[in-house]
């Protein structure tokens, strides 16, 4: 099988196609439809059909194919299904043959041939697999990979997608998976590593390339897979094929590129047209995609592009949205950092008990901007009752350089204790008592116990 | 443009015209094609292909999935090729050609991801076509339609396990560690609600437990919850119907009776079998030796009928043939003797040779085919039951005679009793009995946590009957007593079987 596939690498991609499907597998099933004992039992060249124009292939490669599925028979090591339709198929021959009795004709065991599936009447190897099938595919992701979104694409779907589905019906989903994750990670690190030693002045378009050279490729590439994603991946590894792809640019690229790309993007925002708003739109669109957290790290600038990162604000009260935010960010950068915590923590119980009164009131709305905290409601999108608020980095609005690893809802919900809860529940109860100086009387109450808790949590 | 743009689909040198907006919204394969941006995937002004070729299908099964598609998904009572209406028929012939039909629409359904399509196979699982919808799933991946087919075949076992096909899907080695499908099926088949199910003659009548409405059931199921009876929805077939002297015994959850005698006329060799997971009852095979009064053993997945009233033969059924085969024969004919699987072997205890008291315990080992004398006890035993836990051998009821010095007293006949004999220490433990109970004539069953007794007899100096339903809890070793007896009746089975759970049915 090996020297008809490698005479077919050497053709068109149709020619390739056409012999595989007509004329050799036919030829294969001669070899491959004997009865399990000795290949021998019944004379292969005797079951040719007399004509013979459906054969393309030589007697001699049919010879070579007899004993070579016959070994497939033994103990097996290509593993499980691939013996099961060894079985199944010698049987269908045997029942072929016990139907045409007494002399079964060459011809009509070819008819009966007929009923059976031509794409698995080839038994794909492992190095069938390896020396034919997987550098079709190989040729065709490459291609896909590397040609801009747009372009022409004079791959034909029907022929990769044939080529996936044999493998697949075959047992080499598991093969061909990975090796297309290997393939597309090589791919993926060999463009992080060109983005690296790209010039800050055309990183951004760079990378902006890359992202979109990749997406546009998965949208052939993962179609072309679909039956492995549908019959392996969704079934065996319970994941799905775009996804883990997607993940593979995450990891491999984005990751390693963002907090290099970010402050320029923060720049390139504040700096007219050094960036098309296209290209700008593009990464922050697919970066969002990618891993939506990251709008975090720049909120105002994601809300450009995205919609709903951010309320939708009021177009009479932005002035005073920005006085508050000034005189909000003077005040914490007075108080430093232990001042930080504590509103932070404030607002983390404010927050809940409020949000959950909102909810009972069915009157939903932003607790921030209700309190008049219009810096915390862009950092509090995501508010969910009743687990609480997903509200990692409340200080990215104000700070975003030293943003690192201010994380610090673990320690808020580990430290804030029932009896916390309940005196910001009651000081809560007085509706208009002002954040600031709900933060005061409660420092006041606890200052003692306040003190340890920033440090733990930073 | 027309209000419904065709495709042409070319296979081989034939076309197929199919409405494009069907083929996107019904096939996986064509969706994905025209999103690809591939050269097939534009439009004809565009460059793209005038026909859509595919290659490697075959025609009747490609033109079966565009017929679904063109005709817009299912249809009500859709059945699986063209063939399938007639039912019937030249079978042999027929199913072949289904088959490979039947094989071709699967393979064109996988590779075009007509997922409505392969989601309606499910349905479609049937006797004929189980075994090679298996393989088909196997082949292109389908866990949901090799699931379906699981099930049906793990309902259908037996049925499936003796056709020919079956074998050739097994006969692979699967590798050390991976479960054989027999295996599957077989651990399929013990899944669902351990359930006490008492079989026979019950009369209706005003004293009966339950107000059954017509002819009063044969076949009863113990509620243990409310400790009542309820009829199943199947009865006796009528020709096991006053059949008595049979021989029962639960093979992968099926209760096959077998043999037994009319009273109005002689022995019989029919064999029957009780399928909890359809409710039905199926004739097998029959033995090859008409017998009464003789023992029914399954070990290693089969059937061994025991002697019979003055026979010695032993008769072995194998599911995966529909066959009985003679075996190894008992060293004489047995009477009132008793037997049970212990161990992958079987053991027989008691009764009387045509000669004399049968003081031998008896071990078969299914595997060598031969009888060996395995002990010889002091106690003569006649008329008892016996099943097994591990390696001990729980002997109920029966009647007991000591020989020796230090013998009993003869009290035993009256009595109930619970012996226990550990086939590895050959150690007798003489457990418990039951006063004023009779052993000689009872059926009994292992059954969760104990050995369900039902017995019902009649003391000859009263004309009282007495009936008991208790049960012997082997972990405890204590009598627990019920007071629901199912019914009056006679030639009453008690045996425990796996009944599909309400929520599955």
């Amino acid at each position: 099988m090996e020297e008809s596939m490698e005479e077919e690498e050497g053709g068109s991609y149709e020619a390739m196609m056409d012999d595989q499907n007509h004329n050799n597998w036919e030829a294969a099933v001669d070899g491959f439809r004997q009865p399990p004992p000795p290949p021998s039992s019944i004379p292969v060249p005797s079951r040719e059909p007399p004509g013979g124009q459906l054969l393309a292939v030589p007697a001699v490669s049919v010879d070579r194919k007899g004993p070579k599925e016959g070994l497939q028979l033994g103990p097996p090591p290509p593993p499980e299904a691939n013996g099961v339709i060894m079985m199944l198929k010698s049987c269908d021959a045997a029942a072929a043959v016990a139907k045409a009795v007494p002399a079964p004709t060459p011809s009509s065991t070819i008819n009966i041939n007929t009923s059976t599936s031509k794409f698995l009447m080839n038994v794909i190897t492992i190095e069938d697999y390896k020396s034919t099938y997987w550098p079709k595919l190989d040729g065709a992701i490459d291609q896909l990979l590397t040609q801009s979104p747009g372009d022409y694409i004079p791959i034909s779907y029907e022929q990769i997608y044939s080529c996936v589905y044999k493998c697949v019906c075959q047992q080499h989903s598991e093969q061909m998976y990975s090796d297309l994750i290997k393939k597309i990670t090589n791919h993926l690190e060999r463009v992080s590593k060109e983005l690296q030693a790209s010039p800050p002045d055309l990183y951004i378009e760079r990378f902006n390339i890359a992202l979109g050279q990749y997406m546009g490729a998965l949208q052939s590439i993962v179609p072309l897979f679909i039956y492995m994603n549908k019959f392996y991946i969704e079934t065996k590894l319970n994941r799905d094929l775009k996804d883990d792809l997607i993940k593979l640019f995450t990891e491999h690229v984005a990751e390693k590129h963002i907090y290099s790309l970010m402050p320029l993007l923060l720049e390139a925002q504040s700096t007219p047209f050094q960036v098309t708003p296209s290209t700008m739109a593009n990464i922050v669109k697919g970066l969002y995609t990618l891993r939506p957290e990251w709008v975090q790290m720049a909120p105002t600038l994601f809300s450009k592009f995205i919609p709903n990162i951010l309320p939708p604000a009021v177009e009479s009260e932005l002035s005073e949205y920005a006085a508050q935010d000034q005189k909000l960010q003077r005040e914490l950068i007075q108080n430093g950092f232990m001042r930080l915590c504590s509103t932070y923590m404030m607002y983390e119980v404010l927050n809940r008990h409020y949000t959950a009164l909102m909810w009972m009131a069915q009157k939903v709305t932003s607790p921030g901007r209700e309190l008049g905290m219009s810096w915390l409601i862009t950092a509090h999108q995501h508010v969910r009752v009743p687990e609480g608020t997903d509200s990692d980095c409340v200080e990215c609005t104000f700070l975003p350089a030293t943003r690192t690893h201010w994380s610090c809802r673990d320690c808020i919900q580990s430290t804030v204790g029932p009896a916390l809860r309940r005196s910001v529940t009651k000081l809560f109860s007085e509706e208009d008592v002002g954040l600031l100086s709900l933060i005061c009387n409660l420092k006041k109450q606890k200052t003692n116990k306040q003190k340890k808790q920033p440090v733990s949590c930073c | 443009m027309s209000a419904e743009e065709m495709v042409q689909i070319r296979l081989e040198d034939r076309c197929y015209p199919v409405s494009k907006r069907k083929l996107i919204e019904q096939s996986d394969y064509f969706r994905a094609l025209y999103r690809s941006g591939m050269r097939e995937a534009l439009g004809q002004e565009a460059g793209g292909p005038e026909v859509q070729q595919l290659r490697g299908l075959s025609a009747p099964g490609l033109r079966l999935v565009l017929d679904f598609i063109n005709a817009g998904g299912a249809r009500e009572g859709w059945l699986l090729g063209p063939r399938a209406e007639k039912g019937g028929g030249a079978a042999e012939e027929e199913e072949m050609d289904e088959v490979s039909l039947l094989s071709e629409l699967v393979e064109a359904a996988s590779f075009l991801q007509v997922t409505s399509l392969l989601q309606l196979l499910l349905s479609q699982v049937r006797l004929t076509n189980c075994l090679e919808l298996y393989r088909l799933a196997q082949v292109y991946g389908l866990p949901d339609l090799q699931e379906a087919c699981l099930r049906f075949m793990a309902v259908h076992f037996h049925e499936v396990l003796c056709k020919p096909q079956f074998h050739l899907l097994v006969s692979p080695a699967p590798a050390p560690g991976d479960v054989s499908l027999k295996q599957r099926l077989r651990e399929a088949r013990m899944t669902g609600t351990p359930v006490l199910v008492a079989l026979g003659d019950f009369l209706g009548g005003p004293l009966a437990p339950h107000p059954y409405q017509g002819e009063p059931p044969s076949m009863l199921r113990y509620e243990e919850m409310t400790e009542r009876w309820f009829p199943l929805a199947n009865n006796l077939p009528p020709d096991l119907v006053n059949v008595r002297g049979y021989g029962s015994a639960i093979l992968d959850n099926y209760l096959f009776i077998v043999g037994g005698y009319r009273i109005t006329s002689q022995e019989i060799s029919a064999a029957h079998s009780y399928n909890p997971s359809t409710n039905e009852w199926l004739q097998v095979a029959s033995m090859n030796q008409k017998r009464s009064n003789f023992k029914l053993v399954a070990v290693n997945s089969k059937l061994y009928a025991i002697g019979g009233q003055a026979v010695s033969n032993v008769e072995c059924y194998n599911p995966e043939q529909d066959a009985w085969n003679f075996v190894a024969p008992l060293p004489n004919p047995l009477a009132e003797f008793s037997a049970c699987e212990c161990k992958g072997r079987i053991y027989v205890i008691g009764g009387y040779t045509t000669r004399d008291r049968n003081m031998n315990i008896l071990q078969y080992c299914p595997s060598s085919d031969i009888w060996t004398l395995f002990e010889t006890c002091d106690v003569h035993i006649r008329k008892q039951q016996m099943v097994s836990v591990e390696e001990t051998i729980y002997i109920v009821g029966g009647c007991l005679h000591e020989l020796g010095p230090n013998r009993r007293s003869s009290q035993s006949e009256d009595m109930l009793t619970v012996q226990s004999y550990n086939t590895v220490t050959r150690q007798w433990l003489y457990l418990k009995e039951n006063t004023s109970k009779s052993g000689l004539n009872l059926t009994c069953a292992l059954h969760n946590d104990g050995i369900y007794i039902m017995s019902r007899d009649v003391t000859l100096s009263t004309s009282l009957e007495h009936r008991v339903f208790l049960k012997y809890n082997i972990f405890s070793d204590s009598w627990e007593a019920f007071r629901r007896f199912p019914a009056f009746g006679h030639n009453l089975l008690v045996s425990s079987l796996y009944l599909p759970n309400k929520t599955e049915s």
